[in-house]
């Protein structure tokens, strides 16, 4: 096979194909041999890619851990998110573990792992796609009923026990005018380097309403590779947002397409590291149908020699006239081995749009930590309360509870800086 | 009384290497208003830098004691939770910040540095709402991020109301009066004026006569070349008001 024709494969990329050749001893669908054909093709992304030139997993993921036979006991114990009545659905290495049982309106079924959708807003031939696929054990399609309300659902993908490489693969399908927030929280066992991956697809529908959050609290010894597709309705709206404070080496990629006209996206983030940690958000989005609004947020606090990337491309098609899109990333260094990488693109089609983008990189400002300092704030308290300002930045017009339990996060966080 | 409570000793301070405070000396005593006037570069605003402890201002000798306590060595922090308050010339917006939390924040940091116990909330809000309608501070404007947006008056009053509820042993007024109208300059004066106790002192420091007017001094003091060059009371404001700082200048030179 192909693997023959490369002389050296990178350890982890030959570890990786290891593992799936044991797996497939235990049989593996036709879609997942596919997608992991496309993976031996290319191996793991590396800095000659464009979309990957900050994240050259060939250097970056010095190894692999086997993969996972059998998923770990896992519990929900230390819930990331207070829901008040919504739903926890438990997964451990990517498999939907316990309680399956469905609110009204809603339907959770269990699939083998299922082709790319027609589509395709997903970049199948991206190396992270394709080893999610191809490591998936199975789909999980959440359906929510036309019209229906279904209040919150808490994914909490856990990855216990010993290190081990594992994908979830989810699919939600927001029916026309149903409304829903889905909550994912990724967490791994202390000290062990687990490579978590996730690929989560939406397929909101017209006039749907779709709050989505993400908080990876990984083990600083994992490694997380995320994918989110989006695919937006006429009239819906899609509000995701993503914490990144977790995984020595993470990607949270974001493949947004509008293919209805007036609806409406806001995708945020917050990547805090410190550390050595390296995180990457990469987006892509694209409007492909006139009338639509989209708000791009991204804050980024590197501390110590952690480093940040952030690429977002926004495309608007021919079509998408009166497109409204507006994208930032900010960054804050708070130390000289801190590194951030922001690269904004515009691909514009259309000659009716309005469309900006601004990316910075800066320090706190010592004129203003001077001001808080004379008033009595202690040097970390007065940085902890511009950082605190600064995040929050990201998350304006949250839904409260939700942005209550984020900034919780960050505050624990901000309360771990020493020095 | 002799008793000094801020006092300032020889003080020699640079500033990117550069000599801006040399040799300085000032005491002012409990219950005291002392000015502070002098020429553009004189080294006034880099004064009450100085005494705030601003990271880049170097002390290169001499002392700065409050109550008899040396403030030499101590961050920005500390001397604010031993009763030292900087009224900012320019004071700063913090956006994502409301007044309230900035406030709160202020308040029990240095409570908490001085070993005392935070303030309830319902504590708070009243010392907040009482002193803030006293300085005509609408409660809109404290749910809003501290100071931005704000006017050069409201930015100026916003000073004073943290001024009134930090409740200071002594304050130091950076140009207090830079960008204020007659109606702001009259609203932060009373603010001030009703601060005057005896055992609080002020160090007024402005560069024109006319906020002078507003908040008497007891005390008048020349800056120029970075020392203290003439003392005395009310009436040598007067006297720079109508022969500006020539003297002065020309003396440094």
């Amino acid at each position: 096979m192909n693997a023959t024709l490369r002389p050296a494969r990178p350890p982890a990329e030959a570890a990786l194909i290891d593992s799936f050749e044991a797996l497939r001893n235990r049989g593996v669908s036709p879609s997942r041999e596919a997608a992991f054909a496309r993976f031996v093709e290319r191996g793991l992304p590396s800095r000659r890619i464009e979309a990957w030139h900050y994240t050259d997993l060939r250097t970056l993921l010095k190894s692999a851990p086997p993969a996972l036979v059998e998923p770990a006991p896992a519990s929900l114990a230390g819930a990331l998110f207070e829901l008040g009545g919504g739903r926890d659905l438990l997964f451990s290495g990517g498999a939907l573990v316990g309680d399956v049982s469905a609110p009204a309106g809603v339907s959770i079924a269990r699939r083998d792992v299922s082709p790319p959708a027609a589509s395709a807003i997903i970049d199948e031939h991206d190396g992270a796609v394709s080893l999610a696929r191809a490591f998936a054990r199975e789909t999980v399609v959440i359906s929510i009923a036309a019209g229906v309300d279904a209040g919150a659902l808490h994914l909490a993908f856990r990855n216990a026990g010993p290190a081990a490489v594992s994908a979830a693969h989810v699919v939600v399908s927001v029916e026309p005018g149903a409304s829903v927030t889905i909550l994912e929280s990724h967490t791994s066992a202390a000290g062990e380097a687990h490579l978590a991956q996730a690929l989560v697809e939406f397929d909101v529908r017209d006039g749907a309403n779709v709050r989505h959050v993400r908080v990876n609290d990984l083990a600083p010894e994992a490694s997380s590779l995320s994918t989110l597709g989006v695919e937006i309705g006429a009239g819906a709206a899609f509000d995701t947002c993503s914490l990144t404070m977790g995984a020595g080496v993470s990607r949270h990629q974001v493949f947004l397409r509008f293919s209805g006209e007036n609806a409406n996206a806001a995708i945020r983030g917050a990547t805090l590291v410190r550390g050595r940690q390296h995180a990457d958000t990469t987006l892509v989005v694209t409007h492909a149908a006139a009338h639509c609004e989209s708000r791009e947020m991204f804050k980024n606090i590197i501390d110590e020699d952690a480093t940040g990337v952030f690429q977002g491309r926004i495309n608007v098609a021919q079509g998408a006239q009166k497109t409204d899109a507006r994208m930032s990333s900010n960054a804050l260094l708070l130390s000289d081995g801190a590194a951030m990488y922001n690269k904004p693109e515009l691909e514009i089609f259309a000659d009716d749009v309005q469309c900006a983008h601004g990316a910075t990189c800066g320090e706190l400002d010592q004129n203003l930590l001077f001001y808080i300092m004379a008033r009595g704030l202690p040097r970390r308290e007065a940085e902890a309360l511009l950082l605190e300002a600064f995040v929050a930045g990201a998350f304006e017009d949250m839904d409260e509870t939700l942005f209550e339990s984020l900034m919780e996060k960050v505050r624990g966080w901000l309360a771990q800086r020493n020095r | 009384m002799g008793y000094k409570m801020l006092s300032i000793n020889d003080l020699h301070a640079n500033v990117d290497d550069k000599k801006i405070i040399k040799g300085l000396s000032l005491n002012v005593k409990p219950g005291e208003v002392a000015a502070i006037m002098g020429p553009n570069g004189a080294g006034k605003s880099t004064l009450s830098y100085v005494l705030a402890g601003r990271e880049g201002y170097d002390v290169t000798g001499g002392d700065v004691t409050l109550g008899g306590e040396s403030l030499m060595g101590l961050e920005a922090n500390e001397r604010a939770a031993k009763g030292l308050f900087l009224a900012f010339q320019y004071p700063l917006e913090i956006p994502g910040v409301t007044t309230m939390t900035f406030l709160k924040a202020a308040m029990n940091a240095q409570r908490k540095q001085r070993g005392e116990e935070e303030l309830s909330t319902p504590d708070f809000m009243k010392r907040v709402r009482v002193a803030a309608d006293k300085l005509g501070i609408k409660q809109d404007m404290l749910r809003r991020p501290l100071n931005v947006g704000f006017s050069g008056g409201e930015k100026k009053r916003m000073e004073v109301l943290q001024m009134v509820l930090l409740e200071p042993k002594f304050a130091i007024l950076d140009e207090t009066d830079s960008g204020l109208d007659i109606d702001a300059l009259r609203i932060v004066a009373e603010g001030v004026n009703a601060l005057r106790s005896p055992d609080r002192g002020f160090l007024v420091i402005t560069h024109y006569q006319r906020l002078l007017d507003y908040i008497k001094p007891d005390t008048v003091h020349v800056l120029a070349d970075g020392r203290i060059v003439k003392s005395g009371g009310p009436e040598l404001a007067l006297e720079l008001e109508k022969n500006g700082y020539r003297d002065y200048v020309a003396h440094a030179a």
